[in-house]
Order: C-alpha cells, then sequence, then structure tokens
C-alpha cells in the first residue's frame, strides 16, 4: 500500500525508521503505552487554538482564557460510561500532567497577551488558526502513471507583524530552553514543511517561522520566542530531497517491505516500537497485537479550515 | 485595647487569598462540567499569583559570578518582543 498523502508525521516516520513507518502508517498500529508527552502537546495546542479562535471572534482576553482553561479542564478527564461518573487524566510524569497543563496555558496567555503577533484573517473571514492544507506537488508517483503526491498538515497558526507574514508553532519540553533549543529545529523536516507549505498556502514566501517553546517543569513553566529563517534555495533543497524519499517510499510500499533504520531505536528516549522490534522477525507478528494497539493515522484529517 | 472578633471574621478577603493552592485542588477534583465562571477565574488568578511569584524569584536569582541586577517585575513581564529584540540573522 502506497501513501499518497503525505503530512510532517508520515513524512518524519519515514525519515526516522521504514518499519516505525510501516507499523504506524500502512499498519495502522501504535504502542499501547501513552505517550504523555503526545497527550499534553495535543491538549496545549488545542487550548490554545481555542483562545486563538475565541480572540479572532472577537472575545476579549480574559474571556477568552477562560475558554481555554475551561477546555483543560473537560478535556483532561475521561467519562465513565453514561453517568455523572468520571476520572482525570493520570499521568506519572511531575512536568507534564493536568496541573501543568493548565499552568502552562495560563502563563503563556498572560505572558503573550500584549502580543506584537497578529493571526492572519483569511480571505473568508476566518482567522488562520489550526489551519488545515493540503496540495498536490509535481512529485511523480512511480507506479501511477500521471498522478503525483500530495502534501498535507495543519499549521497552528499564520500571524503578521510589521507587514510580513510568519507561520508561528508552539512546542513543549522539559529540558532548559537555550540557543541548542532553536538550533535543532534547522534542518528540521517539520518545521520545513510548515516552511514550504505556508508560502504555497499564502501564496508568497512567508518571512520566517516563529517558534514558542515552553520550558515545562514541576513548579514552573518558561517561555522563549524564536525564528527559524529558511532561505528560497533552502525550501528547494527540502522539497527536492523529498521527492527523493516519496520515490523511496513507492518503492519500498511495491516491494512490500519496510527496512528497519537500527540508528534511530535510541533516539527521542527509545523509540516506543523498540520492544516488538527486539523480538525475532518470526514471531514478531504475533507480538503486534499484545504489544499494539491499533489506531488509524489519517493525515487529510481536517482540523480547522482549508 | 479591644479585639474586635466580628470585624475580623467578616473582612473581605482579597480574590488571591481565596485562591489557596488547597482551593485549586478542590477545583481540580470537582466534575469539569459543574465548574463555574467564578471557578475558572479563580484559578487565573492564582495561576496569575503564581507566576509573578516565578518570575520575582527567578530575577533575583544572580548566575555565578554575575553582577546582580534585578529585572524589576513590570519589566519582566513586558511580552511586546519584536524581531529586533532577537538575535537573528
Amino acid at each position: 500500500m502506497l501513501q499518497v498523502a503525505w503530512d510532517s508525521t508520515s513524512i518524519g516516520y519515514l525519515k526516522e525508521c521504514p518499519r516505525k513507518y510501516q507499523y504506524m502508517m500502512v499498519l495502522g498500529r501504535q504502542p499501547r503505552e501513552e505517550s504523555v508527552h503526545l497527550t499534553f502537546g495535543l491538549h496545549y495546542h488545542k487550548a490554545l487554538e481555542i483562545y486563538d479562535h475565541s480572540r479572532s471572534r472577537g472575545m476579549d482576553h480574559a474571556d477568552a482564557q477562560l475558554e481555554a482553561v475551561r477546555y483543560c479542564y473537560t478535556a483532561t478527564v475521561v467519562r465513565l460510561g453514561t453517568g455523572k461518573a468520571w476520572r482525570p487524566w493520570v499521568s506519572d510524569d511531575s512536568n507534564k500532567n493536568r496541573f501543568t497543563l493548565l499552568r502552562s496555558v495560563v502563563w503563556y496567555l498572560e505572558q503573550f497577551e500584549a502580543d506584537a503577533l497578529k493571526t492572519v484573517q483569511l480571505a473568508n473571514g476566518k482567522p488562520a488558526v489550526e489551519l488545515s492544507f493540503r496540495y498536490q506537488t509535481d512529485i511523480p508517483i512511480p507506479t501511477r502513471s500521471g498522478e503525483t503526491f500530495i502534501i498535507c498538515g495543519h499549521l497552528d497558526r499564520l500571524v503578521e507583524m510589521d507587514n510580513n507574514i510568519y507561520f508561528l508553532d508552539r512546542k513543549t519540553t522539559k529540558h532548559t530552553i537555550n540557543s541548542d533549543t532553536f538550533a535543532k529545529f534547522a534542518p528540521d523536516n517539520q518545521m520545513s514543511l510548515y516552511d514550504f507549505s505556508s508560502t504555497v498556502v499564502w501564496q508568497t514566501p512567508v518571512k520566517d517561522g516563529i517558534l514558542d517553546v515552553a520550558q515545562v517543569g514541576a513548579t514552573f513553566t518558561r517561555f522563549q520566542r524564536g525564528f527559524l529563517r529558511r532561505t528560497p534555495a533552502m525550501r528547494e533543497e527540502w522539497y527536492n530531497d523529498l521527492g527523493y524519499w516519496l520515490i523511496q517510499a513507492a518503492y519500498f510500499a511495491e516491494k512490500g517491505y519496510w527496512p528497519m533504520n537500527d540508528k534511530s531505536c535510541g533516539n527521542y528516549g527509545g523509540c516506543l516500537f523498540r520492544p516488538l522490534c527486539a523480538k525475532g522477525p518470526e514471531v514478531r507478528e504475533k507480538w503486534l497485537n499484545a504489544l499494539t494497539v491499533n489506531k488509524v493515522w489519517d493525515p487529510l484529517q481536517v482540523r480547522g479550515d482549508i | 485595647m479591644t479585639i474586635d472578633i466580628g470585624k475580623i471574621l467578616n473582612a473581605p478577603t482579597s480574590p488571591l487569598d481565596e485562591a489557596r493552592p488547597e482551593s485549586l485542588e478542590d477545583l481540580f477534583n470537582k466534575d469539569p462540567l459543574e465548574l463555574t465562571k467564578q471557578d475558572l477565574e479563580r484559578t487565573v488568578v492564582y495561576l496569575r499569583h503564581a507566576r509573578e511569584t516565578f518570575l520575582r524569584e527567578d530575577a533575583a536569582k544572580v548566575p555565578r559570578g554575575a553582577k546582580k541586577t534585578l529585572t524589576p517585575v513590570k519589566q519582566a513581564l513586558d511580552t511586546a518582543i519584536t524581531v529586533n529584540d532577537l538575535e537573528i540573522d
């Protein structure tokens, strides 16, 4: 099976490890173990998205902030059955839990209340927040005559400052923020895709990417804003490289074999599929159901506006 | 000197006094669907206060060997960042 529409998550897995890509995207499997970082990040993004939307609808800062706070409380509980019973999201991570989520969202909105960045208003009058996009590339699909790959995804926000357009993304980390934090995003697949796509979506090159990084500690959250610049030649290089990666994916799909990149197993604190890959290939399929759950990732799922 | 117990008991408390850690914990234990606007506002007040305390203490920290120059809280809270404030090419 060959994926035609690619988002940064899919491309990232392919680049990281074709076998991981196969598990996640082709077979639709995910590790049973919940990633607290993923859950925290999703809620953090959603809460700030709610704030941005509320502000764009004309709500003042204080009320929009309350909307974000309400989301943090309500989204981090699990409803049990149809009754009134519920239980909170339980995290054993002292840095990333219900309280630190709420604190991080409120502190972010306090810090950036008087932000110089203004959300771009789209031609349809809607704010450019959680902006879903998709477009046809000119990268041919080797096995399908005349067809080309699609790039898709979601931009957190397009913002304007001093008559320039920027794409904005938010990240959370447990680590201290310093110059190395931002250096890690050049090069970076996700940011390069956002940069390239912002230019396509806005139909004019964006000036920069803006990254708001939150260092989430047990007792504090600290923020730092950094700028990510891609020159036209860098954009072109990323896009050309993508073509090679996608053609390689088509080759793997045709062969029905996605090789393991065993140099990536230890990255990011260790791949969650490592316990599965540690089993012998002759028994791995049996372990697949035991160690993973079915969860299909749809890169074309629309979150906001197109 | 006589102490007016009634006056003390009826003295208005500030929102910050209301928003003690215990009271926030209370809100975390409450069904989110039953949270009122006042509950949400109390959350913000509590966290705002916590942030101001953190910024004040953080600004007072001096790196070893560095000259002590405190950042006023007002300045630390000022967020109007522009590109020129950042070290970029």
